[in-house]
């Protein structure tokens, strides 16, 4: 669904906030309605991670130069503007193709830059500042660190990560209506399973390798 | 700030009564705090080595607890994850309050009396009920 359509002056603007995907579906709809005839396409891929953690796609249609963009969280934006040039016509269709295929390019680069992000932030923790919390917290151990980038990158899921004042890092994955939160210590790892908040299952002391099966599982509940 | 926000105006009840409010100060990036796939913070905030050291409402406004934390704590926080008292006696964690002399409120969320050591499931229906609340400044 499309959160806000404007013509204003010539040119269409449609804004919102939405997911990688939805975003492909959103701009597909709106491609629909613009036009059927694309005469020009630009996608120059990706321009990210760096400052403007931009994807950014154009095309024109015979009667509309269309381009947009979105951030590597959750924002986007894209225009359309009236062009007179009308030679050269690409089908819809094709065009369309070429979209998908660019999405889903940007899709997996995505999630290569969200693991890479979450790993930088979850080597960080061993070099916080002593009472970083407030609370006497120390940096979280190497050792410690090392463990939760390894399961994050050799598991599909990317969670949530945190420092613990008690020198651990703290994973926490989403699944519906399940909600896991594990923690890794430098010779320990927890796992505690929700669903609605209330209990499901928890494991006290799993090994490493258990503890990616455990994670893979936890999709498939 | 005056030392005057960590005084009771009234006598603090001697046990933790369930409808108050626990207040943990968060310093730093928001990242270290806020889970935004679930809109809440993580229970990580609450990990110490032992017993995790609170701040109980006592009846006071937020904003009076806020600026007592950041007292407190001797840092500028950004916000406090808060829990209701009442969640965590129902997953048997003991409230004990450790008033100080200088802080009348504070007080150890503790899994068990001896160890202090708060349980993993306990610390994960502690996380589930957290809600974040920032400084005025703060989003």
């Amino acid at each position: 669904m499309v959160n806000a359509l404007l013509i204003q002056n010539g040119a269409t603007r449609v804004s919102s906030s939405s997911s990688c995907g939805e975003v492909f579906n959103q701009i597909g709809d709106f491609l629909q309605r613009i036009s059927s005839n694309i005469i020009e396409l630009n996608i120059p891929g990706i321009l990210t991670p760096g400052e403007s953690k931009k994807i950014e796609i154009g095309a024109a249609t015979s009667s509309l130069k269309f381009y947009g963009s979105y951030t590597l969280e959750t924002s986007y934006e894209f225009q359309a503007m009236p062009i007179e040039d009308s030679d050269n016509l690409m089908l819809e269709l094709e065009f369309l193709k070429v979209l998908m295929d660019r999405y889903k390019e940007a899709e997996v680069a995505l999630e290569s830059l969200k693991r890479k992000a979450m790993m930088d932030k979850i080597t960080s923790f061993s070099t916080l500042p002593m009472n970083w919390n407030g609370y006497d917290g120390h940096p979280v151990p190497k050792d410690a660190v090392n463990i939760a980038n390894r399961v994050l990158d050799e598991t599909k899921y990317i969670p949530q990560a945190f420092p613990t004042g008690r020198e651990s890092v703290q994973l926490e994955y989403l699944n519906g209506d399940f909600f896991t939160e594990i923690e890794i210590f430098s010779n320990k790892i927890t796992m505690v399973c929700l669903r609605k908040g209330r209990l499901l299952y928890i494991h006290e002391n799993l090994t490493e390798s258990d503890l990616k099966k455990e994670i893979a599982s936890f999709y498939e509940l | 700030m005056s030392s005057r926000a960590n005084l009771p105006d009234t006598i603090l009840p001697e046990e933790i009564l369930p409808e108050e409010d626990l207040f943990r100060g968060v310093l730093r990036s928001v990242e270290h705090a806020f889970n935004v796939e679930t809109g809440r913070p993580s229970s990580a905030v609450f990990k110490d080595p032992g017993g995790c050291s609170v701040d109980r409402d006592g009846g006071r406004d937020t904003h009076v607890i806020l600026d007592s934390l950041s007292q407190n704590i001797r840092k500028e926080i950004i916000g406090a994850a808060v829990v209701n008292a009442g969640i965590c006696l129902d997953a048997e964690i003991c409230l004990i309050p450790k008033p100080s002399r200088k802080n009348s409120y504070h007080a150890l969320m503790c899994g068990d009396p001896e160890t202090k050591i708060l349980k993993p499931a306990q610390f994960a229906v502690i996380g589930y009920s957290l809600k974040w609340i920032p400084l005025p400044n703060v989003s």
